[in-house]
């Protein structure tokens, strides 16, 4: 999910810095000092979640939590995520410092729409409905989060329906699983702390 | 609350530290009797199969494109002497450079010496003491941050 240096070009830059610099600036916004905790905790998660991979290809894919991220943190996905993404870059050299930006909008926007697609849904009271709007979240997350790395990388020259493909193909069993895994951390989380899913216990 | 979490984060870094592997992926190339080869690999040692390289001139030139083998290596025979940069793109968004110096001409008679064997491809990877320093850091920015606002609402209240 790491786009590397000297693969974009300056335009895409740019553009991914804007629009993860305001999605930063609206989720600081939001952030009161109690969600700081729980901000930091997923930041954390995410910045570990990140080494744990999956041979595809001729590379490898790796478990990225963005969808648990989104489903509880909201817009507040925007700072947690560049906070891990640029850890990781700055300690294990995954993506790039000129490719924060487009990085951060690249997962923290999927983590935005599930939040807004699936958090009603993860309030339900039937364990079911709890898991399946995880599965989703965590699913559709990653399937979000690849198409906007083909479209950054296709406004970076690179024809989109082969690296479409080529991402969907790596992406796809990353979203199972994904899905899988969000979906019981969400059902754990309903039953013994329903309120960091916006539920009244 | 706080403190479960933590401890929670924690034993997930603790966990995950020793079978963590990286996705990050090198380019290696080295020249031996006017045949280069180019070996991609990823962070933990893994070849990267059937990736495109690229050569290209000093000036950006391209003069060549092939596919690494199931090891992850492209051979070429060596165009001239001048330096050549490759370029390897192993996956959407991964990509790797090596530059090969400029040929020094040896002396007649001497053979060039051997191309150096890569021993340890894998570099240590994300390591124990990495994860647990940017866990640290994390919690370190939460603490400024609360600190920060809770003085700017008390600034504001007074």
């Amino acid at each position: 999910m790491h786009i590397s240096e000297g693969v974009l070009t300056a335009p895409v830059l740019i553009a991914g810095a804007l629009l993860a610099g305001g999605g930063v600036a609206i989720g600081l916004a939001k952030m009161r000092p109690k969600d700081v905790p729980e901000v930091a905790v997923l930041s954390s998660a995410f910045f570990v979640a990140s080494l744990i991979h999956i041979p595809v290809g001729p590379v490898s894919s790796h478990l990225v939590l963005i969808g648990i991220t989104g489903l509880l943190l909201g817009w507040m996905a925007f700072p947690s995520i560049l906070v891990g993404l640029t850890l990781q870059a700055i300690l294990f050299q995954y993506g790039g410092l000129t490719t924060l930006g487009v990085n951060t909008f690249n997962m923290a926007f999927p983590a935005l729409v599930c939040h807004m697609l699936f958090a009603p849904m993860v309030k339900s009271r039937l364990p079911r409905k709890v898991w399946l709007g995880g599965f989703l979240a965590g699913a559709l997350s990653i399937i979000l989060g690849g198409i906007l790395i083909a479209l950054s990388l296709a406004a970076s020259n690179e024809g989109f329906v082969e690296v479409g493909t080529l991402i969907a193909a790596s992406n796809l069993p990353i979203a199972i699983a994904e899905g899988i895994l969000t979906g019981f951390c969400v059902s754990f989380i309903s039953k013994v702390k329903p309120e960091l899913l916006g539920m009244k216990r | 609350m706080i403190k479960l979490t933590m401890a929670l984060a924690l034993a997930i870094a603790l966990f995950l530290s020793t079978g963590a592997l990286a996705h990050k992926v090198n380019l290696f190339a080295s020249e031996s009797e006017g045949r280069v080869c180019a070996e991609g690999y990823t962070a933990d040692g893994r070849p990267t199969k059937s990736s495109k390289i690229m050569v290209f001139k000093g000036g950006g030139e391209k003069i060549l494109e092939g596919t690494t083998d199931e090891e992850g290596v492209f051979c070429f025979e060596r165009p001239g002497v001048e330096a050549l940069e490759l370029k390897l793109e192993a996956g959407p968004g991964h990509l790797a450079t090596f530059t090969l110096p400029e040929r020094v001409a040896s002396p007649e008679g001497e053979k060039a010496p051997p191309a150096p064997k890569i021993e340890n491809k894998g570099d240590d990877g994300p390591s124990f003491i990495k994860i647990i320093l940017g866990i640290l850091i994390i919690a370190g920015l939460s603490g400024l941050y609360i600190l920060f606002t809770k003085r700017g609402e008390g600034r504001d209240a007074s």
